[in-house]
């Protein structure tokens, strides 16, 4: 009830203030770091059984370097700050081998998501003669979580009985910082194109449980994206 | 807050359908290892099997292994890890318990596969092969039971038990033996026959090898020997006549069925083949004729009897069958048991009754056919070696001259009498001597009556003649030398005073009648130089009037005198050894050399080698052996004497 009273507090605050609601869409360029859990699967390929069989590593964690951000927030005259969405990553990895008398496949899978909070400040707005914004220059940071999520799948089957199984899935989270400067331009009053680039810092997401002692991946990173935004 | 996470949970769901999702599999084509098995042969005994050991045992293996690497090749014994010698085992049973313990083989080889199973090991030839052991010690592994014994066919049959152990299956029997020089090898292939006839086994020493051959690789051959001796007691030949001129050879039939051959002398002629135990001999004179150590039988006469197998065509002397080595003797009249050797005979012509003594015992037969009348003891006896003895055929009596007295024993042996002359003067009893005229004749012995100018010493003695009705003395002689020898004639008319000395050597004879003694006979011998020339005088036995002298030295010269009118036979070669009171033929010896002359002395009836006669009967050869048995032979030699 208390959030309900809270949300509707906000609505009236900004319809007071004359504040604005801002949803907007960015796409782009993300970088990270994945050696780690290369390194695991050199690990576990050098290691019984996969040395002994010979499992070759068919896939080795390639960055996905396409982001997707979606910001909700409220823009004050120079500032704006909200909700950040995205920053999804998926990757993973495997080991594989299969003949007739069986199969190994051991396969990893890291996926992550960032979920924080924003602040941008405009230091910069170009507006033309009718006092219409065209563009605007900010700075933003934006704290948050970046949860990711270990998942280890696979089997081991030789002459029909499964020795081995591999089933485990792990949830942790690291804290996130990112810092990024871009520009918006306004395509019209409510529609803006929008580009920007930073840097996320991230505390390396760690699976401090596994059965491989060096599980883990580091999301820090580039990041450049641009995208489309509405006010309202 | 929900609200948030249900935001982010949305958000975070949307993108997780993007999931990354590349799959790749990295497939191999390898091929697949041949489908081949590890084999161990472990002396054709099948994995899981029990084997027994009763000895040290060898193990043999052949371990066939498919291609690849040898990973694991291990032997544990109840998991002791043991290692076997170059393709065998070998075990040893020990303590003295049975123990059982599992021998383990784990063999493993790495076909080097190159598929995951493979790498894994997954297929690996494994062979895994258990046997349970059980250790036996002390076990007897040898058949049992081994004997022999006569079929119901007659033949030798030779059996034995069936080995019971456990994996001891027999396979088959061989047995190796030998006959007659030859080797003869019998193999028996069914394992429940335990028995083998040898139809060949008849005599002599028989030796077997019986060698037990199992199915069982592991088990060795046994090998047991089973040795027996077949043959006759000795002394089992026996002659038998069966009229005037036949006889009969016979010995026991022997224990299996055979064939017989009988050969004379050491590998001497055979005389005899056949099936039966005995042959007959029709015409003893001609059998005997020109067979060397033949006849007479009662020296005792080596003989050979062949006993062969019973399906032998023809025995053959240079053959190697076993022969029974015996020694035939004429019939044995009487044989004791621990008796004496001095048999003592004596006749009474009247009732043709031959009395033989021997110690305490008494026989009574008859002269012609032997036949045994009647027969006793005298406890009562004294028993001292004498002469001999004498029949009173007037008295019925035996009169047994003995140590300081003279024993009498009643005809019918149930009564008993000491003798003894009422005299002064000692007597000499044990040389006293009876005629069938019931006259005692016996000496003193010679006293020193008188010495003579040069220290000469003179001797008298006496004879006296005792009636033995009345014990009263009839007459007596005077003897004067000191080694004067008596000699009294069966009818005790004669009496021969001798005398052996280089100084004196003569005889004189006396009659003695109803006056006592008279002079009828005097003979001088010839002295040669100091040598004594011994000798001996006796009379016949029949015709008392016939005295017949020997002398003893160089294989001894007898001839007769007849005293009715003075001649003398021829002087013969030879020991007068004794003359048939029936016959009055006289026997000599020379050696072994025996002859067999008339009364007369004139004509030799018999002649033959290696045959020793004590006393002659009625024409019946009478010798005495001994040899842990005492025993009288005889040997009737009517047929033999020559016409």
């Amino acid at each position: 009830m208390r959030k309900y009273i809270f949300l509707t507090i906000a609505l009236f605050c900004s319809g007071l203030l004359q504040a604005q609601l801002t949803v907007g869409y960015s796409g782009g360029y993300s970088s990270y770091d994945t050696e780690a859990m290369r390194s695991m699967m050199r690990s576990i390929q050098g290691g019984p059984p996969a040395s002994i069989i010979g499992a070759k590593n068919v896939d080795n964690f390639p960055a996905q370097n396409i982001i997707h951000v979606i910001d909700i927030g409220y823009l004050f005259q120079q500032h704006e700050f909200g909700l950040k969405g995205g920053g999804y990553h998926s990757t993973g990895g495997k080991l594989s081998l299969k003949d007739y008398s069986g199969e190994y496949a051991n396969r990893f899978i890291v996926n992550g998501v960032r979920a924080g909070v924003y602040y941008k400040y405009y230091f910069f707005t170009y507006e033309n003669r009718r006092g219409r914004e065209l563009f605007s220059f900010f700075g933003e940071i934006s704290p948050g979580i970046f949860m990711t999520q270990f998942k280890n799948r696979g089997f081991f089957i030789v002459n029909d009985e499964e020795l081995d199984r591999f089933d485990k899935m792990f949830n942790t989270s690291s804290f996130s910082l990112l810092s990024q400067i871009g520009t918006k331009y306004y395509i019209a009053e409510n529609i803006n194109i929008h580009i920007s680039m930073g840097y996320d810092l991230v505390s390396k997401a760690e699976w401090e449980e596994s059965a491989y002692n060096s599980a883990s991946i580091n999301w820090s990173g580039v990041r450049f994206t641009g995208g489309v935004g509405f006010s309202f | 807050m929900k609200i948030d996470y249900l935001i982010l949970c949305t958000i975070f769901l949307f993108f997780a359908a993007c999931e990354y999702d590349r799959d790749d599999v990295y497939y191999v084509d390898v091929p697949k290892p041949d489908d081949k098995e590890i084999i161990l042969n472990l002396a054709d005994f099948p994995s899981g099997a029990t084997l027994y050991i009763y000895k040290k045992t060898k193990l043999h293996y052949q371990l066939s292994l498919p291609e690849g690497q040898v990973l694991k090749k291990r032997f544990s014994l109840s998991g002791e890890e043991i290692y076997p010698m170059d393709g065998y085992f070998e075990f040893v049973p020990t303590g003295n318990v049975r123990t059982t313990k599992k021998l383990t083989v784990d063999i493993e080889v790495d076909p080097h596969s190159e598929s995951i199973a493979g790498k894994l090991g997954f297929e690996n030839y494994i062979g895994k092969f258990e046997y349970t052991l059980v250790f036996i010690p002390d076990a007897v592994l040898h058949l049992n039971n081994i004997v022999h014994h006569r079929n119901k066919d007659d033949y030798f049959e030779l059996t034995w038990d069936k080995p019971e152990l456990e994996q001891y299956t027999v396979d088959k029997y061989r047995i190796t033996y030998y006959h007659n020089n030859k080797t003869y090898v019998k193999e028996i292939t069914d394992p429940h026959e335990t028995g083998f006839v040898d139809s060949l086994a008849v005599f002599g020493a028989l030796y077997y090898r019986i060698e037990t051959f199992f199915k069982e690789a592991i088990r060795e051959p046994w090998v047991d020997v089973y040795t027996t001796v077949i043959e006759f007691p000795k002394n089992s030949i026996r002659f038998e006549y069966t009229g005037v001129n036949s006889g009969k050879i016979s010995w026991p039939k022997n224990e299996y069925k055979s064939r017989y051959a009988f050969a004379t002398g050491y590998y001497g002629d055979i005389v005899y083949e056949g099936e039966e135990n005995y042959f007959e001999i029709d015409d003893l004179i001609e059998f005997t004729r020109d067979k060397n150590n033949l006849f007479p039988f009662s020296q005792g006469v080596l003989y050979e009897l062949y006993v062969v197998p019973f399906d032998t065509k023809s025995i053959s002397k240079d053959g190697a069958w076993p022969i029974h080595y015996d020694v035939l003797y004429s019939p044995s009249l009487i044989t004791i048991e621990d008796g004496y050797l001095d048999f003592q005979i004596c006749t009474d012509t009247p009732t043709n009754r031959l009395f033989v003594r021997n110690g305490y015992n008494f026989w009574i037969y008859d002269k012609d056919d032997l036949k045994l009348l009647d027969q006793g003891i005298v406890d009562a006896l004294s028993i001292s070696w004498n002469g001999r003895i004498f029949c009173s055929e007037k008295s019925s009596l035996i009169v047994i001259p003995s140590s300081g007295c003279i024993e009498l024993v009643s005809y019918d042996l149930k009564n008993y009498e000491k003798l003894q002359f009422d005299r002064e003067e000692e007597l000499t009893y044990h040389e006293a001597f009876l005629g069938t005229n019931d006259v005692v004749f016996i000496k003193t012995y010679m006293d020193v009556v008188d010495r003579l100018p040069g220290g000469i010493e003179a001797f008298e003695g006496k004879l006296f003649a005792y009636s033995l009705e009345t014990r009263e003395l009839i007459d007596y002689l005077i003897l004067p030398n000191k080694n004067d020898h008596v000699a009294v004639s069966r009818d005790g008319k004669y009496v021969a005073i001798y005398y052996n000395s280089h100084i004196k050597n003569d005889v004189s004879v006396y009659e003695f009648g109803e006056n006592g003694f008279s002079l009828v006979y005097q003979e001088d011998f010839p002295v040669y130089g100091q040598r004594e020339d011994p000798k001996r005088i006796n009379f016949n036995e029949k015709e008392t009037n016939l005295m017949i002298i020997t002398f003893e030295e160089a294989g001894g010269q007898t001839y007769v005198v007849n005293l009715n009118d003075g001649t003398k036979s021829q002087k013969r070669t030879g020991l007068y050894v004794g003359s048939d009171p029936y016959t009055g033929n006289i026997v000599t010896a020379n050696g072994y050399y025996c002859s067999i002359h008339d009364q007369t002395f004139t004509k030799e009836l018999f002649a033959q080698e290696r045959t020793y006669v004590n006393y002659l009967f009625n024409n019946y050869f009478f010798t005495t052996a001994h040899g842990g048995v005492s025993k009288l032979h005889y040997l009737d030699i009517t047929n033999y004497l020559e016409k």
